[in-house]
């Protein structure tokens, strides 16, 4: 099974309720970090984390998801629903 | 010039759907919901990940070939996107303001983005054209490996010393086949990693049972209709079942010859990624572009920066006048270790090299400066300081009298920022 970290946002007004991350997937592009580096950092495992759920905005975080070349990153709504990538 | 009628007319026209391409597009559309858009690519797909291509678990089969897609066909239908597969450009008339389509369609445009990419050097190698010899630079480079992964090799030979050589070398030993690396280059990664660095991997791959064959070249393919060896420059012969042969790639530039378009190896463009000729712009592997940050003419062929070319290529294709600012970076992993490159790190005699970290604990970069500035590095395993090196580079922050502790591997290298 693929090892996901998920990480609750709790953004105000934010659309988006989760941010999973597969580790199994992620090969360090970083373009994450690149597009939204207040949310994604580099564990010391070379694996992306998110150190702050709620720092970027929508677009921001969207824009970060859908630039990672391996599908890393799943964003969901607060139904539940994923969002990115589609 | 002016009888030649266009068969189609956009507004925007894109050649080449790679993700610089097809990220340009994206941007185009948000910025005109109007606008007319083109895409032409010479495969036969919409846009799908080639940095997946190479990856563990897509090679072997275990992640489906269809999680490659980063579109859905819908997106193209819903964006308005008019996506040509399988056709390829032969000839731009910047005068008329058309490009000529393999098949014999003219292509009008107000607006011209190149996006072409690289295609993979072609070899003249004899017999190169049995079965089980592979390329990857393409999904259908990567399904014909897959399918011959799961056919029982037993032993291939690779040719090349970079990223994908080591990526699929780790793939084919995890897999239990030989594997024997015959390469040009004095050692594995040469020139683009120092020869300290380089050893790290190099015990790696010998460790792992790869047989290392440097200074040597491939001169005939054996085999009837699939290959069973190769024979080498010095006259021996190698039994295998499979040749990966990443000999490097070519930029397919010669259609834009008759256009007079400025060509230096790549499309020459400023830092607004325009080109020699007007209402045209380069993005991607393909452009050899003014680069900012570096004070330099530079070529990058990587997936973050087709992403971030794409989007600066559209916006200025729109009417914004934005330049592209990007420190290039990517990785490359490959039996645990993870070798990282940012900027430009390519050995040039008006540099100065800074080793940091050890061989002995398999964590060994290599920052490179300029002057009083670092423009680039490579890095062995020492991953987590990428983000932090492109930081310092792209703000030109003045390294000069923090040699030593650049060399330090204990510095923590953040609090230069």
């Amino acid at each position: 099974m693929a090892e996901l970290r998920e990480y609750v946002r709790a953004k105000d007004g934010s659309d988006i309720g989760k941010i999973v991350i597969n580790r199994d997937l992620c090969i360090a592009a970083i373009s994450c970090i690149a597009v939204a580096e207040t949310t994604f950092q580099l564990d010391d495992e070379s694996k992306v984390v998110a150190i702050d759920p709620n720092a970027a905005d929508d677009a921001t975080l969207i824009a970060a998801a859908e630039s990672c070349p391996t599908k890393a990153i799943l964003l969901f709504d607060k139904a539940g629903t994923q969002v990115c990538p589609k | 010039m002016s009888e030649i009628k266009p068969s189609h007319q956009y507004q925007y026209l894109i050649i080449g759907g790679g993700v610089a391409g097809t990220t340009a597009a994206e941007a185009l559309r948000k910025r005109d919901p109007v606008g007319t858009i083109a895409i032409v690519t010479d495969e036969p797909y919409r846009l799908y990940s080639r940095v997946l291509l190479s990856k563990p678990t897509f090679l072997t089969g275990e992640q489906h070939l269809d999680s490659a897609w980063l579109k859905t066909e819908e997106w193209y239908r819903e964006n308005k996107i008019d996506l040509f597969v399988a056709m390829s450009a032969t000839e731009l008339n910047p005068e008329a303001k058309v490009v000529m389509l393999s098949n014999g369609d003219i292509f009008g445009y107000e607006k011209l983005l190149l996006a072409t990419g690289t295609h993979s050097r072609p070899w003249y190698v004899p017999g190169k054209d049995k079965h089980g010899i592979h390329n990857l630079r393409t999904l259908d480079d990567a399904k014909k490996i897959v399918d011959d992964l799961h056919a029982g090799k037993k032993h291939a030979v690779m040719i090349g010393s970079a990223c994908v050589t080591y990526e699929v070398a780790d793939i084919l030993c995890s897999k239990g086949i030989e594997v024997t690396e015959v390469m040009r280059e004095k050692y594995f990664w040469e020139p683009t990693l120092s020869k300290e660095e380089a050893e790290i991997t190099e015990k790696r791959l010998v460790e792992r049972g790869v047989t290392l064959i440097p200074q040597m070249e491939v001169t005939e393919i054996l085999g009837d209709d699939a290959v069973t060896g190769v024979v080498l420059k010095d006259g021996r012969t190698i039994s295998c079942d499979m040749v990966f042969a990443f000999i490097g790639i070519v930029l397919p530039l010669e259609w834009l010859t008759s256009s007079g378009i400025k060509v230096e190896r790549g499309i020459v463009t400023n830092e607004y990624l325009e080109t020699s000729i007007p209402d045209v712009w380069a993005a991607g592997d393909c452009a050899r572009f003014r680069d900012v940050i570096l004070d330099d003419m530079i070529m990058a062929g990587n997936w973050m920066s087709a992403v971030k070319q794409g989007e600066t290529a559209a916006a200025n294709m729109a009417g914004e006048k934005k330049q592209f600012e990007l420190v290039s970076f990517h990785s490359s992993h490959g039996f645990g270790d993870m070798i990282s490159f940012a900027g430009d790190s390519r050995m040039r005699p008006d540099r100065e090299y800074i080793m940091r970290g050890s061989a002995e604990e398999r964590k060994l970069g290599r920052i490179v400066l300029r002057g009083n500035h670092i423009v680039g590095a490579t890095m062995v395993n020492r991953t987590p300081e990428l983000a932090t090196l492109v930081k310092l580079i792209a703000a030109r922050t003045d390294v000069s009298a923090k040699k030593a502790e650049l060399a330090d591997p204990a510095f923590d290298l953040k609090t230069l920022l």
